[in-house]
């Protein structure tokens, strides 16, 4: 890819993100020689978060990319799980995790090639020291809570995580969002706002009202001999930005993706975006997890000609286009190419205390196996494949000779996405150790005992003394069970609770520094063993069982009784008579 | 006298392929008929399903006029149909005296009257008395499995291929003594492939080829067409 920076009328910088295998090389050679600033680690880091006093245990992920490629095809030599891509590439990616421990990772990347290349390029070269290198990454706890990094002017990219949450903030030419740190080269004028207009936007106008109408005005015919000459890229991003948040207050878990492309141009500048972005906030108070997301696209202009998004659809220089017709009718057209446009959304899959969402912008997916049907690919590419020097290719890892060697070959599934925000938070409410019971909720679900678990913990390090359950409503019984004597023991003042579903009356005493005696799963088998096999349960069964043997006897005795027999045509009784007593 | 074996038109397979096609066979009570035919005629299928061992696909099965085309094994056993199969059914690695009591399980015999039955009819079988029945010699095990189906006082004695591994004098000796178990009024029915042995002793003889029974009659005419009957050139 070539990045190509510029100022433009708002004083930012812009880069025109580009197509090309040679370009992407030399940024890597230029991130591998960038300023890369990893703040000291914190000596004595807190065991607990600084919030989440009101929370048992957490799980929250953030992620977010302007634009992202996802490419899938199974001859590409990369290991890939089903169902996703083999090579991906997001732009000002970021990404954010916390978990009740507490543990948190973060990562941003400029460009962002995929977890197997980042963090497996080592592999891919035969070589531990080989790192790829334009990435922030840190994780909690660890040597380096903080990393900051600029590839190149212009660009900036940092990683925050510890006891308080994770953060990652990745941006190219565009001002670094909200409270983040001044973005180093910038301008020290305060940061334009991007063009988008809350509320007025794609999903935003369908909130926040319409906006006016713009005027029609003649196509940019320049713009069009521009790309179609190529001297246009396919897809334009000029200016970029993404944050990814994680982290806990009180008693809420909260995961904030957002993304933020200043100007996207499309087929070489035909179709314009300005101001496109994309939220996703997911949040969980342990009893209830919540999802919000917003499209906005702000502004949209075709051939030169501005459109306006409004809540009743696109407003065009020839009508109104509602908004599901846009996608039916652009996918007719396209079809034939193997090209998929997919219009924006946003998916609330939240369910139960975890609230989840993921919204994306406009995804365009091509198949290329169509492409190259249309278009004599396949020739062309064997004759540059061709043209590689057999000792350069000698030189490179076997993987990426071979990857040259089938380059003709791929027919993969090329996925684009402008803008997309992925965020998920599940908590589950705090264990009350001194009341032996799980506070703060109404009525968790029995089903969350995995998480109850970690409520156990957290109740271990404030040295609780009872175990068993008594709180909570519901699923307080399971939480109990579970959590009653899990980790007690991990800071000093460990309890181990001895407490049964549902009962919770004894617990051991506290055992300063010691461990806990046993995993409480063990204790609930062994004692529900014998109950599954005695009583009235265990009556029953062996009731029953005796039912079926006198059952079984008596047909195998009697059946001729009972049944009849299979008769006889001839007359003949039916039955086995005594042969020593039958009568001449 | 009405038969106490009686089988009409009886079918019976194994799986898919049909051996019987059609038997029909009277068996008067307490005589000694010999079922003579050659190999996979079907001889030894239609003992096992005379003795409950194979169920007849279809057709009827008569035992002291009862329709028993349903019955187990066990309970022919029990109501005195006795089976001795091909290759004697001994237990090998109990001694004789084992064997016998073994069998006299069912009935109300004592050991003593169980011992007393056998050894009356086979005195060598006394001599091996703790011998395991696996030592004896062909023809020992043989009088061992007759023992056996004689303690349990059986009414229909079925014996499958009696001569199997013997020497013919051997032979002779077992027939003989399967005549006298005769005279007592049990009905005998013997599997035979030497045709001349059990013809010696046999009331009624029968052949069977290829699933069905193409002769009944008595042993002289039978003797005489035997030729005939095995290569399929004469009908009952």
């Amino acid at each position: 890819m070539a990045l190509e920076s510029s100022a433009n009328g708002r004083g930012k910088a812009r880069a025109n993100v580009r197509r090309g295998g040679a370009a992407a090389a030399a940024l890597v050679l230029a991130a591998l020689a960038a300023p890369v600033s990893v703040a000291a680690a914190d000596p004595a880091p807190s065991p607990s978060p600084s919030g989440g006093a009101g929370l048992g245990g957490w799980t929250l992920s953030a992620s977010a990319a302007p634009f992202t490629m996802e490419i899938y095809d199974p001859k590409i030599p990369i290991p890939a799980m089903p169902g996703k891509p083999n090579l991906e590439f997001d732009f000002s990616y970021t990404r954010a995790g916390f978990g009740s421990g507490p543990t948190g990772a973060a990562t941003a990347s400029w460009v962002w090639p995929g977890d197997a290349i980042a963090f497996g390029l080592g592999q891919l070269f035969n070589s531990p020291n080989v790192k790829y290198p334009i990435l922030t990454n840190v994780q909690y706890p660890g040597q380096t809570p903080d990393a900051t990094m600029q590839p190149i002017p212009g660009s900036y990219m940092q990683s925050h995580t510890g006891a308080d949450g994770s953060k990652s903030v990745s941006t190219f030419g565009l001002p670094l969002p909200g409270t983040g740190p001044a973005l180093p080269g910038a301008s020290s004028a305060p940061p334009t706002p991007a063009p988008s207009s809350s509320g007025s936007g794609l999903l935003g106008g369908l909130i926040g009202g319409a906006l006016p109408l713009p005027q029609p005005r003649l196509p940019d015919l320049g713009t069009m001999l521009k790309f179609l000459t190529g001297q246009a890229a396919l897809v334009d991003v000029q200016g970029e930005r993404s944050e990814s948040s994680t982290t806990v207050t009180g008693n809420k878990a909260v995961a904030t993706a957002e993304s933020d492309a200043g100007k996207l141009l499309i087929l070489g500048g035909l179709i314009e975006f300005d101001g496109l972005k994309v939220t996703s906030q997911s949040t969980s108070d342990g009893t209830k997890g919540a999802a919000t997301g917003n499209v906005d696209y702000g502004s949209m202009s075709v051939a030169g000609v501005p459109f306006g998004i409004t809540a009743n659809g696109i407003q065009t220089p020839f009508g109104m286009i509602a908004l599901p017709q846009l996608p039916d009718a652009v996918n007719q057209v396209l079809a034939p190419l193997g090209i998929t446009v997919t219009m924006p959304a946003a998916s609330d899959v939240s369910k139960d205390t975890a609230g989840e969402m993921f919204s994306h912008g406009l995804q365009v997916t091509i198949d290329t196996a169509v492409l190259k049907k249309m278009l004599p690919l396949t020739p062309v590419l064997k004759q540059l494949v061709a043209q590689v020097p057999t000792q350069l290719t000698q030189q490179l890892p076997p993987q990426l000779s071979q990857a040259i060697g089938i380059l003709p070959d791929l027919a993969p599934k090329i996925v684009m996405t402008i803008g997309s925000a992925k965020s998920k938070a599940d908590a589950s409410p705090a264990f009350d150790a001194s009341s032996g019971g799980i506070t703060g909720g109404s009525s968790p679900p029995p089903s969350s005992s995995g998480s109850t678990s970690a409520v156990g913990g957290n109740a271990g390090t404030t040295g609780g003394a009872v175990g068993g359950t008594t709180g909570g409503t519901g699923g307080g019984d399971s939480g109990g069970t579970v959590g009653g004597g899990t980790t007690g023991g991990s800071v000093g003042g460990g309890t181990v609770g001895g407490g049964t579903t549902g009962g919770g009356t004894t617990g051991a005493p506290n055992t300063p520094g010691g461990a806990p005696s046993s995993p409480p799963m063990q204790a609930t088998a062994s004692k529900a063993a014998p109950a599954a096999f005695g009583g009235l349960p265990g009556q029953l069964m062996a009731g029953a069982f005796a039912v079926a043997c006198l059952a079984a006897w008596g047909l195998r005795k009697y059946s001729g009784l009972l049944f009849g027999g299979a008769g006889c045509e001839m007359g003949h009784s039916t039955g086995v008579p005594d042969l020593r007593e039958v009568d001449e | 006298m009405a038969p106490i074996l009686e089988l009409q038109d009886v079918h019976a397979a194994y799986g898919r392929i049909e051996v019987l096609h059609g038997v029909d066979l009277a068996v008067p009570r307490g005589a000694v008929v010999a079922l003579l035919g050659p190999n996979g005629a079907g001889k030894s299928t239609l003992l096992k399903v005379c003795s409950g061992r194979l169920r007849a696909t279809s057709g009827h099965v008569h035992l002291g006029g009862s329709h028993v085309n349903d019955a187990a094994p066990d309970a022919l056993a029990r109501a005195g149909l006795c089976t001795i199969p091909e290759g004697r059914g001994i237990f090998p690695n109990l001694t004789v005296a084992e064997n016998l009591r073994l069998s006299g399980l069912a009935g109300q015999a004592s050991a003593a009257e169980i011992y007393e039955t056998a050894f009356a009819r086979f005195p060598r079988l006394a001599e091996r008395y703790d011998q395991l029945a696996g030592s004896l010699s062909g023809g020992e095990q043989q009088m061992l499995a007759m023992a056996r189906a004689l303690v349990t006082d059986p009414a229909v004695l079925l014996v499958d291929e009696l001569s199997m591994g013997l020497a013919p004098l051997i032979v002779r000796q077992l027939y003989e003594v399967l005549a006298q178990i005769a005279e007592r009024g049990v009905t005998v029915v013997a599997v035979e492939q030497f045709a001349d042995t059990a013809l010696a002793v046999a009331d009624f003889a029968a052949v069977m080829t290829q699933g069905r029974i193409v002769a009944f009659d008595e042993p002289g005419v039978v003797r005489r067409d035997l030729a005939e009957l095995y290569l399929g050139g004469a009908t009952v």
